[in-house]
């Protein structure tokens, strides 16, 4: 009565090695860290028939697809390509759902950003390996199949062959299809609700997968259920996130969120076997645990296991819908824009708050040079015009002071005369406008308006940070970034400054598909003195700690900051092209260490398109070899010099002050600890000061905690809700009312400026992040803050990072 | 250092409470969730006190044939309304098949605290948890050790040293060292266990000397660390042979693991232990001091400069630890999940370094394999083919099928000798050591024949995991390559006649590990299909989904049946082709991360297959 395939196959299965856990020569294979150099490791593999050729590695990423450097010689961390990062790559940008002529492997507990674990198998295909036939000699056949294996795990190895449900050959799509059939039925059979006592629920990714499938693979969700469901106790302890344990399909996707995306380590796997559940800490109630309801998890969640109680609705939502010719943006809706139909829908669901449609009229700004923004425009339809100066901003220049700033308020914004034609235009193929500020929180590079009717997607930048995770929206949003990044790049900094405009062209030409630009984080090297000089760097965001290493410690010298260059002199110094040019005593090899500080942005020009350039733009060349002249010469006077000693000077960079622009500092010697400054602060915020009277001594000025506004502030990055930021032309950050509470922003902050309040009265929130706001609802920027202004020995200050170093640095 | 120190937090408090587990993430500096991982995962730990005496009763395979379901029954009516003093719970498989149904007690409070009950009575154990729980210090409680229980066997071939005096032994490491020249003797070593021909004896039946060579080079290559672990979990229901290795010949395991190390270089040996062998973690860590104090373990071992200490790491338990790729995240304080596998261990083992992983009984057979006369001895241990070895070994030969090849050669014999756990309605159930290629005939009449002289009806030849299998199995069920082989005129092969060994049983497409489980007329299989269900259902970890949710569907099943719920028409529904119990089967085998998922189907399949009318028998009326 019953088919004989299953007792014919399994007893081989036993304890087996993979298919390819050997080589052709029966070697075991090891699983080895993959070296650089296989990135032009090329394998091909048969998917379904189709070739595709890949690199036996790619670079690691990070949860929002950044390649991971190990410094900045762009040296990167290489992970095994596998078989599902094959069948991607096949299929480009097209949906394999939809185009029946590719390959198709469905996943589920897999998803692009997050490493994969390979433990609900759907993504299950045939593996064969093409090998010699020894029956017939210069022929080939398949050996293998029979064993599944899952693609998101598999690396791909040479002669792979492998099949999806889609394969011609019906032995092996019928196994396959077979194979997806009882995984999507037993899931079903436990996890989809079916019976009407349990609460209505959204569709989930797993609800669609098995819907989109069902027909494909005769699939019929309760053929398996031969018992009622395991029914699991719902767990509300939740404010922000409820959880349906009974849905949950164990795909542990929300604990490598927690733990791998957001480093919270709170949700693990608890129990063992069929009643294995996620659990929280000690697996307590989600409410009572130490999660601090960031929402990733529940994001991530593709069932209906970890759902959100309630949107978020921001202030700001609500303010821009009452503004003329905007209006809501459902997350159907969203599907419209190639971009944000890459969100996941719970994703699109929770925060419809940060997308707003904009029906444009010719002449609306959508955004003005020299401001701060947390938001970015998807181009929908029209045209737009740029102006990278805005004469606006050299009238308020000139009248300093709060005269200045009343007079700015009554200028009228928009005053179309005074600006000339645009230096640029955009249209809707340019895809999206202002994501750089909003990702860098630098401030906008250019005023830009539109110049016909037209229609954008005003995006926060939770949701640009977030549409990072889809690697399709990722490549068109780097492509944009990258080439706009490098082109205002070459365009502002000062190394090209004294060129002519015609020579300053010739570079940018010659440089823009020539640099790279590279991403580095804290305390990653750049160069170490010593090493042979390959490359010049000019710093773009973050800033550079310049050091020497002398008898086994390090001296810093320096440190550069945005714009700032370095690096040039060792790439002429061994070049017979400017050996009559250059004074002798220049060496090839690094004289010092330059380390990022932070995170830092840095275009890097390598040493032979760097040459070739200097050839090319002879100003450009004599210019360097003056630096050079003068750099020689700096070098012999050093000891002479006044400049900060290098303990002091470590101290600062090691206290990150270079990063500070409102620093409130103390002087130690006129402070008598009376506390006013506190009292103030917390008169002047509902009674809960915002500042500690205490922090690290910097010379005799004490560092008080309190926020710094930062130029590259660290605690804007990754906020799930985009409740912080820093407003239009105000340098100060603010937190605003929808904040969840989740602390990132506080643990973001190195300097325990952030702090979660507990919120008694809250509806929906435990906590909430404040921080000092420099007092932007009662003082201009220009007046002093309550703190300062409270003082009665005039001993608080505000100043910047570089003000404080200049003070205490002794003088000539 | 979590499962050791959890380890240490229940012995202390009787469980484990939740502001000490809280203490421990904070002094290891974990995340709570870890911590809650592990706990949650092994069935050794609790979070909450218990009652003064918890008895444990195996339900498994021989202990369920002999009733160990009835003395549970009676032991939970007995503890009604008792729960203080008394908890009583059905555990898998305590290893003791060839006393069943075995039973034991653990008081709460007390170091010494687990008694064995083997082969009582439910009011036996009732009184001895009486006697404890009076308190009565001076009255003798029954305790069934292992060490008293009397051996079937007396001489055993593989103990060398058995008439030797005890400074005899550890002779492969002192030649080892003596011969100077490292890698001479490495070559001797690999060349004596190649001789040999001896294989893994846990299951998968690799062979050693590549494993141990695999190793080898890989450590070469990085020169980094490498591991030795011994494989003792043992907790596949019908197999105790290494409980009795460890026991008996301690000294074969530990020298055999040393040597190991010391020829794949090791940095450092763990001999895993099933928390539930007390006495034999006992013996093996007394004897791991023997070899120190020896000189031929640890540190500097006899003078050489080399060292290589052996530990021995007692498992927080559970079936899937077994499974090698889990015993090793076991070691790495990670719940017990299995690996996706490639790589394998050889390459990626212990905390990613290459790892030589091995079965207690493989290690064992190293001193005599090479102590003796470099693996000539052993490789002439194995039994003569008979015709039906030949006609396969023809056939084998015809196909070119390189496995068999290398392992016989032109040859006409098996090689070597290995250990059967052999239980249920045999005589004398209990570890024999035989030669291989032994039939299954053979080694029932070794354990003194069936039991009562009944008639046999059925035997299961790897535990659950290959199902049952009838005495008679018609050639229609045997794969299309075997029943091509054999006389057309035969109906049925008669699996007496079938020699034990790996390489035959593989190409016949049937499993054979080294539990033995014998069943008689009187058996009841679908009882036996419904507990080895449940025994996969409750051991399996729930990475993957199959085996998470399949084998529980299995259970499910088999309980039905069991009940009598399933109407004959229902049964032949579900068992038809293409029909769910196949296609289920068929995705868990294709699709499981590892052995438990891809064969926890086979007990409740293999009834269906093979003893239909047994399964027909219980269909519910109407």
């Amino acid at each position: 009565m019953a088919d004989d395939r299953y007792f014919d196959e399994q007893a081989q299965r036993w304890e087996e090695e993979g298919l390819f856990a050997r080589d052709l020569d029966g070697q075991l294979i090891r699983d080895v860290a993959p070296e650089a150099s296989d990135y032009g490791n090329m394998v091909e593999v048969l998917i379904d028939g189709q070739a595709v050729v890949v690199p036996r590695a790619v670079p690691t990423t990070d949860a929002q697809g950044n390649i991971l450097f190990v410094d900045a010689s762009g040296k990167t961390i290489p992970r095994r390509t596998t078989i599902y990062d094959a069948f991607r790559l096949l299929c480009g940008t097209v949906s394999p759902e939809k185009t029946p002529t590719l390959p198709l492997i469905p996943t589920l507990c897999h998803a692009e950003h997050l490493h994969p674990v390979g433990v609900c198998r759907v993504c299950s295909v045939e593996l064969g390996r093409l090998e010699d036939d020894p029956k017939n000699p210069g022929k080939k056949i398949v050996r293998g199949g029979g064993k599944l294996v899952p693609a998101c795990v598999q690396p791909v190895e040479e002669r792979m062959v492998v099949s999806t449900l889609r394969a011609k050959d019906e032995k092996s799509s019928g196994r396959v299809k077979s194979a997806l059939r009882v995984l999507l039925e037993l899931l079903a059979s436990e996890h989809l609700p079916v019976s009407s006592d349990r609460p209505p629920l959204e569709k989930s990714d797993f609800a669609r997968l098995v819907d989109s499938l069902a027909p494909h693979l005769n699939l019929q969700p309760q053929r398996l259920a031969f018992e009622p469901a395991k029914i699991h106790p719902q767990d509300n302890s939740s404010l922000l996130i409820q959880i349906d344990h009974s849905a949950c399909i164990l795909c542990d996707r929300c604990s490598r969120s927690c733990a791998d995306v957001k480093q919270n380590f709170v949700i693990g796997r608890t129990g063992k076997g069929f009643s294995a559940r996620i659990g929280f800490d000690l697996n307590d109630p989600m409410g009572e645990s130490s999660c601090v309801s960031c929402g990733e998890c529940m994001l991530n969640c593709p069932t209906t296991a970890l759902t959100f109680r309630k949107s978020i609705v921001s202030e700001w939502y609500e303010e821009e819908l009452q503004r003329p010719g905007r209006s809501a943006v459902t997350p159907e809706e969203m599907e419209a824009s190639a971009l944000l139909a890459t969100l996941p829908f719970r994703y699109r669901q929770w925060n419809q708050s940060s997308v707003v449609r904009w029906k444009v009229k010719a002449g609306d700004e959508l955004c003005a040079l020299g401001e701060h923004g947390s938001t970015a425009f998807i181009l929908n339809k029209g045209r737009f015009g740029g102006w990278r100066s805005d004469p606006r901003l050299a009238k308020k220049k000139q009248r300093k002071g709060l005269t200045g700033l009343l007079a700015s308020f009554f200028e009228p914004k928009q005053e179309q005369a005074i600006f000339g034609p645009p230096d640029f235009e955009m249209t809707e193929a340019d895809l999206i406008l202002g994501e750089m500020t909003c990702l860098n929180h630098y401030p906008r590079t250019a005023t830009v308006r539109a110049l016909t009717d037209g229609e954008v997607f005003i995006i926060r930048r939770n949701v640009l940070f977030t549409l990072q995770r889809s690697p399709a929206a990722r490549r068109q949003l780097d492509g944009v970034y990258r080439q706009r990044a490098i082109t205002s790049h070459l365009r502002r900094v000062p190394f090209f400054a004294a060129l002519t405009a015609d020579e300053r062209k010739t570079c940018q030409d010659f440089l823009q598909d020539r640099v790279k630009l590279l991403n580095l984080e804290p305390g990653q090297a750049i160069f170490r003195q010593g090493e042979s000089a390959d490359a010049f760097y000019m710093v773009r965001i973050g800033h550079v700690k310049v050091s020497i290493s002398q008898s086994g410690s390090e001296q810093v010298l320096s440190y550069l900051g945005p714009d700032k260059h370095f690096g040039e002199i060792g790439l002429i110094a061994d070049s017979p092209e400017f050996a009559t040019d250059i004074p002798p005593g220049l060496s090839s090899r690094r004289t010092a260490n330059c380390t990022a500080l932070d995170d830092v942005e840095i275009v890097r020009i390598g040493k032979d398109d760097f040459r070739d350039l200097l050839l090319r733009v002879p100003t450009l060349k004599t210019q360097v070899v003056a630096e050079a002249h003068r750099t020689l010469a700096r070098r012999s006077q050093a000891e002479t010099a006044p400049r900060p000693s290098s303990p002091l000077l470590a101290e600062f960079l090691d206290q990150g002050l270079y990063n500070a622009q409102k620093l409130l500092v103390l002087d130690l010697e006129a402070c008598t600890r009376c506390d006013e400054c506190t009292k103030a602060c917390a008169d002047t915020h509902g009674g809960v000061p915002r500042l500690i009277r205490d922090g690290l001594r910097f010379d005799k000025w004490l560092v008080a905690s309190a926020c710094r506004s930062c130029t590259d502030p660290y605690c804007l990055v990754g906020c799930p809700v985009d409740a912080i930021h820093r407003k239009a032309d105000r340098n100060e950050i603010q937190i605003e009312s929808h904040c969840i509470g989740c602390g990132l922003c506080a643990a973001n902050c190195p300097y325990g400026n952030i702090n979660m309040h507990q919120e008694d009265d809250g509806p929906i929130l435990r906590s909430r992040a404040t921080m000092c706001d420099l007092c932007h609802d009662i003082v201009a920027p220009e007046e002093d803050v309550s703190c300062v202004f409270a003082c009665p020995h005039n001993a608080a200050f505000r100043m910047s990072g570089a003000e404080l170093l200049q003070r205490v640095t002794p003088v000539g | 250092m979590i499962v050791q120190e959890l380890h240490k937090l229940q012995t202390k408090h009787g469980y484990l409470p939740r502001q000490e587990l809280v203490a421990l993430g904070e002094r290891l500096a974990v995340p709570l969730y870890r911590i809650q991982e592990v706990v949650s995962f092994f069935p050794h730990y609790r979070t909450s006190p218990t009652a003064e005496l918890e008895i444990h009763v195996c339900q498994d395979m021989a202990c369920h044939l002999r009733g160990s379901a009835g003395v549970l029954q009676e032991l939970r009516e007995a503890a009604a309304g008792r729960e203080g003093q008394l908890k009583i719970c059905g555990a898998s498989c305590l290893g003791r098949c060839d006393r069943a149904p075995a039973a034991r007690i653990y008081e709460q409070g007390n170091e010494h605290s687990v008694y064995n009950l083997h082969r009582r009575s439910a009011q036996e154990i009732i009184e001895a948890a009486s006697t404890l729980l009076s308190g009565k210090s001076n009255q003798l409680v029954v305790n069934d050790t292992d060490h008293a229980w009397p051996p079937p066997q007396k001489d055993w071939q593989i103990d060398i040293y058995a008439s030797q005096p005890v400074s005899e032994r550890y002779a492969s490491i002192r030649r080892f060292i003596q011969a100077g020249d490292n890698s001479a003797a490495v070559q001797t070593v690999l060349g004596s266990l190649k001789t040999a021909w001896l294989l893994g004896l846990g299951g998968a039946g690799g062979r050693a000397y590549k494993k141990w060579e695999e190793t080898l080079k890989e450590h070469q290559k990085r020169d980094e660390k490498a591991y030795v672990v011994c494989n003792g979990d043992e907790s596949e229901p019908a197999t105790f042979k290494d409980r009795e290795l460890f026991l008996r010949t301690p000294h074969l395991v530990v020298e055999g693991v040393i040597l190991a190390g010391l020829v794949v270089g090791a940095s450092k040996g763990y001999i895993y232990i099933r928390h539930e062998y007390e006495e034999q973690i006992a013996a093996v860590r007394e004897e791991i001091k023997a070899a120190e104090a020896a000189g031929t373990c640890g540190d500097n071992i006899l003078g050489s400069g080399m060292s290589f200490p052996v530990e021995v790491f007692v498992s927080p338990g559970g079936y899937i630890c077994g499974e090698q790729t889990a015993l090793i995240e076991a070691i790495q304080d990670q719940r017990a999940e299995p690996r996706n596998r490639p790589p394998e261990l050889q390459t990626n083992g212990l905390w990613d370094m290459p790892t030589l992983l091995s079965n207690v009984e493989t290690f064992a057979w190293v001193p005599a394999i090479v102590v003796r006369d470099q693996g000539k001895w052993f490789q002439e241990q194995g039994q003569e083919w008979n015709q039906w070895t030949q006609l396969t070994a023809n056939l084998a030969a015809e196909t070119g099928d390189r496995g068999w090849t290398e392992a016989f050669g032109k040859g006409t014999h098996f090689k070597g000798r290995r250990f059967f756990s052999v239980s249920g309605d045999v005589e004398r159930a209990g570890a024999y050591e035989v030669p291989i290629g032994i039939t299954l005939g053979e080694l029932i009449a070794t354990c003194g024949g069936m039991r009562g002289g009944e008639a046999l009806k059925a035997v299961a030849l790897s535990g659950p995991s290959g199902g049952f299998l009838p005495r008679f199995i018609k050639t229609e069920h045997l794969s299309a390559k075997i029943r091509k082989m054999l006389p057309t005129e035969l109906k049925a092969f008669d699996l007496c006649e079938l020699q034990l060994d790996m390489n035959l049983f593989r190409q016949w497409g049937l499993m054979l590990g080294a539990g033995i489980t014998i069943y008689s007329e009187s058996a009841d299989l679908v009882e036996q299909a419904y507990s080895a269900s449940h025994f996969y259902a409750r051991e399996s970890c729930g990475k993957c989904v199959p085996c998470r949710i399949g084998s529980t569907k299995i259970a499910q099943v088999s309980s039905q049946l069991r009940v009598r719920k399933l109407t004959r028409k229902q049964i032949d529904e579900l068992f038809q082709k293409d029909g769910p119990l196949l296609d289920l089967a068929g995705t868990m085998s294709s699709t499981a991360i590892c052995g438990l998922g891809q064969i926890a189907a086979n007990p409740l399949m293999s009834l269906l297959r093979y003893f239909p009318d047994e399964a027909y028998a219980y269909a519910a009326q109407s």
